[in-house]
């Protein structure tokens, strides 16, 4: 309809309103005329004119109300449930609604699960629910999830349940299609959970992929006991059956695909009933569909009782494997598996001498060809390879060799994939055993590092629990780690003692302990022992390779050694006098053992901070830093601290591509070093290759999240990428955890200045000055602050300290450039930006991403240093 | 909210109303925000059985963005404005997503149990009105805002003429006649 025809259909429509029904149609013929289209449309809308209790009529309340008072009913987050802190909620079923939660009492992770109210109705289910909820747990299964409590809540029925970070089978099933070997493994699991419960007399009931959680180290967790029975699915406690599940379509309660035949009849149930479902979901996990499908429940069921499953059409699969599946789907009980711990026994049969057969190379596909050529014989003639592969391998073994083979098992059982090694705890009264104690920490984490398959956090992160009570479930939950290993040190006249222990950070279980007691003038040795101890224990292959890998990164010379940790133990410390003591024990342990590559990477390290802390022009620091790296990679040129600590005086120097392929050398050598990736997203920034920076900073985080300097710099990142909010979230949680921590401080205020917070931009950077005692950077951020928020007085206060520290050689001209660029006096900025080129500072590049120098980017000056500093464009 | 949010809202208020319609853009997250923030604020409420009312929220909206006791008759008006246009976007995506989810096959069973059935039916309707009304817009933008202010914003003749700065005659006219334009129009799609 074009405008102008509309106004007079309003125009008229609206005049007719006016008029008694009886004149309208009157008006309408005189208005209308000859246009019968017009009168016909003026008619059509009079019809609704009359119309009531239109849709139209009704407020939208009813939606609203619904929108809002459905999450009323689903979603808690953010509340607190007893002493559980409600996070978010990750799933909802048929019968409950679960949240991630933190328990606020204990410091860990839950899950927290909801029972809906229509569940709960019937106190005397509920109850027996609950306790065989509970004492499936009490089982204390590794395959079966641990329950914590179950409780009430505004008379809502809740379960908290150890969190498991991981995917349900069903996830993993629509992710595509399972290897055989993981489809093994996944069973094996399952019914070594379905084995535990049925000793006890515990019958799961509703066993099916949603039911079982995969977590990312491969470890299974079967949930959910005992819920069955209030889903109805219950033949204990009604004999309703499957009646219960013809409810209306959208009140679905459980699922009928996953049913035993017993269950469908409503007969007895027994635990082979667990084991029918388990064989539906083998089936499943190895051809991606249902044994016994159709369209209605009444058809699955059907099939359930009558039909035998169609082949699976996958050649991989070997005839074995099929045997066991149509084992646990015999429909008579009396055929089927009789026990779980059967069925397990032939699941781990089957694995072990799958193991062999890639032990000695022969594949599965040669397998099913052998199968095709003739049944028995072929079978027969595999199983006397097998023997023959297995007496081979006994031979190797006891010659030691068979190493690929045995590490492979190892794998199999449960590597654990991360681990943080704790401060270990010097008991002794001697001082000198601190830095023994905790050289010793620091050494294990690197070695164990070493292992790209293992995730080890990074000294920082662990140490911020020395000195504190340590539980491992505390640690595990906050540096997201599988185990912890915990250490005691004390010393018995020449000899010390070492304790250690392998913890599992779900359970709080020891996985591993041992008692270390040797002669103190042979610490090297001691510690080589211990690395491979712990090494061995968590399946890596760094047993093997590491001496190779590192041969020449140790020395053997006890009192080089000693030198060595001491000097860690204070470069750690970070002062000016701590780094000056630091390169004395470096240097020591070099006169001990001129071979000692560790101990020049030391000496690289603490040279290439002394601008930072003592205030020593690079010019003079940063070439002798690269010498004593240098000299380490000429003793090992795999060591990938060497090659690290040679990446930042490279970079620090502004030798831009040889910088890189360091860093690029250093992680590929090891891959777990947060430092170097730390360095590295400096690196990337400061060449302008800013969101290529976030990845390696994010890396460096996530292996030492409480590292302080890492989170730092992830926050700069953000800030930099312009994700204020992100910076924001990230350093408010940072200055939570440490308060103390100046650096964290200030990357706050710059984020708030981001988002035009002025007053919190100037409390927080004003708070990092005065914890770093009014370092040259923390000072000048806050003058920068003061100048962003339109304080000039205040901004030019400042920079008249920073230019007396500038005489005083603690501060940088850059820093009084930054403050210069808040006021917008952009040639006093790039007065003293020059002065930091004539001087080489390394720390120059800075202002390629720092928030400060945003403003002087598009000048040609900046460029021209930028040139200067020999950056590409 | 700040004493300072507050002055700003009614700051925007008063640009928007006098025609400056960048003060709308940077309104309507405001108003957005605290809606669904109210919203969730009902959540928690113990009182199942209490009857909710859009207009109600909207209101409270107004007294906690707009700054409370002050009795500025026609600012209110401008926020229960903005307000009902909030409204409007909060209702037809949620009814946007309830639909959406019927649509997806495998989400089925989520959505029937989620979400009772009888306010299917009500989504389709606010889905189908609320393209109606973006048609009618085309070609008479106050009649829409009418009923935009009175169907999504739960407002009075009163409050919508206040707000659109025309009589309460014309507003009732303006409804009478693009209810009947909707509704036949909703008919025929």
């Amino acid at each position: 309809m074009d405008a102008h025809r509309f106004v007079k259909v309003k125009e008229i429509y609206q005049a007719v309103l006016d008029l008694s029904p009886d004149a309208r149609e009157s008006y309408l013929h005189d208005s209308c005329g000859e246009d019968d289209e017009l009168r016909k449309e003026i008619n059509s809308l009079l019809a609704y004119e009359n119309t009531f209790d239109s849709f139209i009529d009704t407020p939208p309340d009813a939606i609203a109300a619904e929108l809002i008072f459905n999450r009323n009913e689903n979603d808690l987050s953010g509340f607190d449930v007893g002493h559980y802190k409600i996070i978010t909620k990750i799933g909802r079923g048929g019968m409950a609604t679960v949240y991630r939660a933190t328990d606020k009492l204990l410091e860990r992770d839950v899950a927290v699960k909801f029972l809906h109210d229509t569940i709960g109705e019937n106190p005397d289910r509920l109850y027996r629910f609950l306790s065989e909820a509970k004492a499936a747990s009490s089982l204390n299964h590794p395959n079966i999830i641990t329950v914590f409590e179950v409780g009430d809540y505004k008379g809502s029925n809740f379960l908290a349940t150890e969190f498991i970070a991981g995917v349900t089978l069903r996830e993993r099933l629509s992710q595509g299609q399972l290897e055989v070997d993981e489809v093994v493994n996944i069973a094996i699991q399952i019914a070594s959970a379905l084995d535990a419960a049925h000793k006890a007399g515990i019958i799961h009931r509703d066993i099916k992929p949603e039911n079982a959680m995969i977590r990312p180290d491969g470890l299974v967790k079967v949930l959910d006991f005992g819920i069955a029975k209030i889903a109805g699915n219950d033949s204990d406690l009604l004999p309703a059956g499957p009646a219960r599940f013809d409810t209306a379509p959208g009140t679905i309660l459980g699922t009928t695909d996953y049913m035993s035949p017993e269950q469908v009849r409503s007969t007895r149930i027994t635990a082979q009933t667990d084991i029918f479902s388990l064989g539906i979901v083998l089936y499943e996990m190895l051809s991606g569909s249902l044994p016994f499908a159709g369209h209605t429940r009444s058809d699955v069921m059907s099939a359930i009782l009558l039909k035998e499953p169609s082949r699976i059409e996958r050649e991989d699969i070997p005839v074995e494997l099929l045997e066991i599946v149509s084992r646990a789907l015999r429909k008579d009980e009396s055929e089927r598996y009789h026990s779980s711990a059967e069925m397990h026994k032939d699941l781990v049969q089957f694995q072990r001498d799958r193991d062999l057969d890639l032990a000695i190379g022969r594949t599965t596909q040669a397998d099913a060809s052998s199968q095709l050529n003739g049944g028995i014989f072929a079978l027969s003639s595999r199983a006397s390879l097998r023997a023959a592969a297995g007496l081979f391998l006994a031979f190797v073994l006891i010659g030691g060799l068979a190493i690929g083979y045995w590490y492979y098992s190892v794998a199999n059982e449960g590597t654990i994939r991360s681990i943080a090694v704790m401060p270990f705890i010097n008991n002794s009264d001697s001082v000198d055993n601190e830095y023994f104690s905790d050289g010793l920490t620091e050494s294990l984490i690197n070695s164990l590092s070493l292992d790209p398959n293992l995730s080890v956090k990074a000294r920082s992160s662990v140490f911020s629990f020395k000195g504190k009570e340590l539980d491992p479930q505390k640690i595990g939950s906050e540096l997201s780690v599988e185990s912890v290993l915990l250490g005691n040190v004390s010393q018995l006249g020449e000899q010390i003692i070492i304790s250690l222990e392998l913890v599992d950070t779900q359970t709080g279980d020891q996985i591993w302990g041992k008692r270390y007691q040797r002669d103190s003038t042979d610490l090297v040795a001691f510690h080589r022992e211990i690395s491979r101890d712990v090494a061995k224990k968590l399946g890596s292959r760094l047993s093997i390779n590491q001496d190779h890998k590192s041969g020449k990164t140790y020395t053997e010379d006890p009192d080089a050694y000693r030198r060595y940790l001491k000097g860690r133990y204070f470069w750690n410390r970070r002062s000016s006098e701590n780094l000056y003591k630091a390169i004395e024990e470096f240097r020591a342990a070099v006169d001990h053992d001129p071979n000692y590559a560790l101990a020049y990477v030391g000496l690289s390290d603490a040279y290439v901070l002394l601008e930072n802390f003592a205030g020593t022009p690079s010019s003079e620091t940063l070439p002798i830093a690269k010498a004593y790296a240098e000299r380490a990679l000429e003793i090992d040129d795999q060591l990938p601290e060497a090659h690290a600590s040679l990446a930042l005086t490279l970079h620090r120097s502004w030798n831009w591509a040889e910088a890189e392929r360091e860093y690029k050398g250093a992680i590929e050598l090891n891959p777990n070093y947060a430092t170097v990736h730390h360095s590295y997203s400096l690196y990337l920034r400061e060449t302008g290759r800013l969101e290529d920076s976030l990845l390696p900073a994010k890396r460096a985080y996530e292996l030492d999240p409480l590292s302080g300097i890492i989170t730092g710099n992830l926050g700069v990142t953000y800030i930099a990428l312009g994700e204020a909010d992100a910076a924001v979230e990230l350093m408010r949680k940072a200055v939570v955890f440490d308060p103390a921590f100046p650096f964290g401080h200030s990357i706050l205020g710059l984020a708030y200045i981001k988002k035009g917070m002025h007053a919190e931009a100037i409390s927080e950077t004003q708070k990092g000055s005065e914890l770093s005692r009014q370092s040259g950077n923390a000072l000048a951020t806050y003058g920068y602050a003061l100048a962003a928020a339109g304080k000039r007085i205040e901004a030019i206060a400042v920079i008249t300290e920073l230019e007396q520290r500038y005489i005083e050689k603690t501060a940088i001209g850059q820093n009084i450039a930054a403050v210069y660029a808040g006021l917008g006096d952009n040639d006093q900025a790039f007065r003293w930006l020059v002065k930091d080129l004539e001087t080489r500072s390394s720390f120059l590049p800075y202002i390629r991403w720092l928030p400060a120098f945003e403003s002087l980017r598009d000048d040609p000056r900046f460029t021209d240093l930028c040139r200067r500093m020999g950056m590409a464009e | 909210m700040l004493e300072a949010d507050s002055r700003r809202v009614t700051l925007l208020l008063n640009q928007w109303s006098d025609g400056n319609d960048a003060a709308l853009d940077e309104l309507m997250p405001l108003v957005y925000d605290e809606l669904r923030t109210m919203a969730k604020r009902y959540m928690s409420g113990q009182n199942k059985g209490h009857t909710f009312q859009t207009t109600e929220l909207i209101h409270e909206a107004y007294l906690k963005l707009a700054g409370g006791e002050k009795k500025d008759w026609k600012n209110r008006a401008h926020f229960l404005g903005v307000a009902a246009l909030a409204m409007r976007h909060i209702l037809v995506n949620y009814a946007l997503s309830k639909q959406s989810q019927k649509r997806g096959g495998d989400q089925q069973k989520i959505t029937l149990e989620e979400n009772s059935m009888v306010s299917t039916e009500r989504s389709a309707e606010i889905v189908a009105l609320d393209s109606a009304l973006s048609d009618l817009a085309v070609l008479d933008e106050r009649a829409s805002r009418v009923v935009e202010l009175k169907f999504f914003g739960g407002m009075t003749n009163e409050e919508t003429a206040e707000a659109l700065k025309v009589s309460t005659e014309t507003v009732k006219r303006d409804w009478h006649f693009a209810r009947s334009w909707l509704l036949r129009k909703v008919a025929a799609t």
